[in-house]
This record gives C-alpha cells, structure tokens and sequence, in this order.
C-alpha cells in the first residue's frame, strides 16, 4: 500500500525541497525553485522505485510528474493569478474596497508591467530600440496550443 | 499496464464528454461543471471494475487489488485535476498570452509600451475577472463594495499562507 502512496509522499518531498531553496537561494528564481523541488521529488521516487516492481513503477513515475505539474500550477496561481491578487487584496482591506480602491492597488498596468518584467527575464521577449520582439517560442507555442484548444471547445 | 491504459481511457472519455456538452450548451459555472463531468467518471469507472470485473481485462495482476484500485483512482484523479487547473489559461484572457500573441502579430515592425496599453486595459484584464468572482461566489458587491464570500476567505488565506511560507509578495 505504501507503494501507491510514493508519487504524494514523494511530492511533499518535492514542496519541501522547493520552499527550502527558494527561500535560501541568494537570487529568487521562482521557476528555478520549482524545477530544483520537481528533480529533487523525482529522483527520490526514481531511487526508491528501481527496488520495486516495473510497471507500477511506470505509473508511479506518471502520477508524480502530474502531481508536479499540478504544484507548477498552485505555485504559477500564487504568483501571478489576478483573482488570486485580488482576493488577497480584499483579505488584507478593513472592510472590503470599492473598485476603484481595488485599480488602485492593482490595475492593468501593473499586471503588464510584470509580465513583461518575467517574460524579458526568461527570454521570452526581448526589448529593442523601445519595442517588444518574440524571444524563445516557448510561452508562444503555449499561446497556440490555448487557442487550439479554445477553438476546439466553442467551435 | 491496466491501470495506466484504464485510467488514461476513463480521461479520454470524460474529456469527450465535456466537449460536447461545451458544444451543446455553456455551462455558467464552468469550472464546477468540469469537476462534476471528471468526479462523475471516477466513481463510475471504479465501481465498473468493483461490480463487473469480468468487463475489464486486468492483465497486470491475476486479481483486482485495493492498491491498483488506488493507483487509478491516483492516476485519473491527477490528470482530470491537471487539466482542469490548465483550462482557465483556455478559456480566459491570460495577460501573458494576450501580450506573447500581440507581439507575435507585429511581428518583424516590434511592439511598443503604447501599443501593448491600448490591448491589455482594465476591461479586458481586470472586470472579467472582478465579474468571475461574483459569479463563483468568492465575492459580494454591497453598498458600493466588494466583500469577501467564505469561499474567497479560504481562497486567501490558503494563498497568502503559501506567499508567507517562500517570504514571497503579493504576487499578481
């Protein structure tokens, strides 16, 4: 039974190791920290699975690298979702905030802002003569595969 | 391999169903509908291999077992939670991708800061998602203002404990 447990328990590993460096890393690098915790949970896995039996291992090894991508995406939400933000906005407010109070903290601006500041970090962007190009295709082929799968969902 | 084929089918076919009930008609509240659709289809697929175990060909081992049982209840459980955190990336304007895609349009001529203003305003980015959370019952409007729901309180305080945890901002 501990077997099937190994992909959570292996992902708790892999929080801990995440929180850990980022926390102690001289440079904050958020994605860094979450691939450092990611390897660091499979390679626990890997280690202990190589003892046991193949093919379970396989599945084992499937259902922690979506745990992990599940974690990416709890870690992306506090870090960049806007409701998040906002809601976070409200908790911290006396008695709730109008929604100009709420563009006054936290506006478009603001969000574009930031994601340009992380998109040029990551080389994503790049920023030439006062103007934005595309950098690494990366996030742009996520932006295909969204809008293929959006158009698949609505027609 | 059973559990991993079963479990991965049992995906696909949720994930058809969900797609053409998007088809047929939007739900409102899409995310609850999803993990009803996905729900929905784990406790059927587990309790088709409980009841009528001659249906599926379980080669792996020569009986069903409680630990491949929780094996594919792991495995569905995962996928059908990783795509449904993936899909407000699908369905709502993320900024990234708004920004990545205006870039690209420009292509070669580049993109400058008032270009990329008059696109990504506080319609698109910030309204949408203002009416989102009065529609899943995180917030309430009264009196001009907007208050947190139970639900948004949970959804804060799990969010900001984590922002605590890595010594990290607000974020946003």
């Amino acid at each position: 039974m501990v077997e099937a447990l190994l992909p959570i328990i292996c992902l708790l590993i892999n929080v801990l190791a995440q929180v850990l460096n980022f926390r102690m890393a001289a440079k904050k690098r958020l994605l860094n920290s979450i691939f450092f915790g990611f390897f660091v949970g499979l390679f626990s896995l890997v280690t202990i699975e190589f003892q046991l039996d193949l093919a379970s291992a396989f599945i084992n090894i499937i259902s922690y690298v979506l745990l992990g991508y599940c974690y990416f995406h709890f870690v992306g939400l506090s870090e960049t979702a806007r409701r998040i933000r906002m809601l976070i906005e409200l908790y911290q407010s006396e008695d709730g905030l109008t929604l100009n109070e709420i563009l006054s903290r936290y506006n478009a601006e603001a969000i574009v802002e930031n994601r340009l500041n992380r998109l040029i970090n990551n080389g994503q962007l790049i920023f030439r003569e006062e103007k934005y190009f595309i950098g690494k295709p990366a996030v742009l082929l996520i932006a295909g595969a969204a809008t293929l799968l959006k158009r698949l969902l609505h027609g | 391999m059973s559990v991993l084929a079963y479990g991965i089918l049992l995906f696909i076919v949720a994930f058809l169903i969900h797609l053409v009930i998007w088809r047929l008609h939007l739900p409102k509240k899409r995310t609850n509908a999803l993990f009803l659709i996905f729900s929905f289809f784990l406790v059927l697929g587990i309790s088709v291999i409980i009841l009528r175990p001659g249906l599926i060909k379980w080669s792996l081992y020569p009986g069903i077992s409680f630990f491949e049982i929780f094996q594919l209840f792991l495995l569905y459980t995962v996928l059908s939670v990783s795509y449904v955190l993936s899909y407000p990336a699908i369905e709502a304007d993320s900024p990234t991708l708004i920004i990545i895609r205006a870039v690209f349009e420009t292509g070669v001529a580049g993109l400058n800061k008032t270009g990329l203003k008059q696109i990504a305003n506080n319609d698109l980015l910030i309204l949408p998602r203002i009416k989102d959370m009065l529609t899943d019952n995180m917030v309430y409007l009264k009196d001009g203002k907007y208050r947190l729901k139970p639900k948004g309180m949970i959804m804060a305080k799990l969010f900001l404990f984590y922002r605590n945890i890595i010594k990290g901002g607000k974020g946003g």
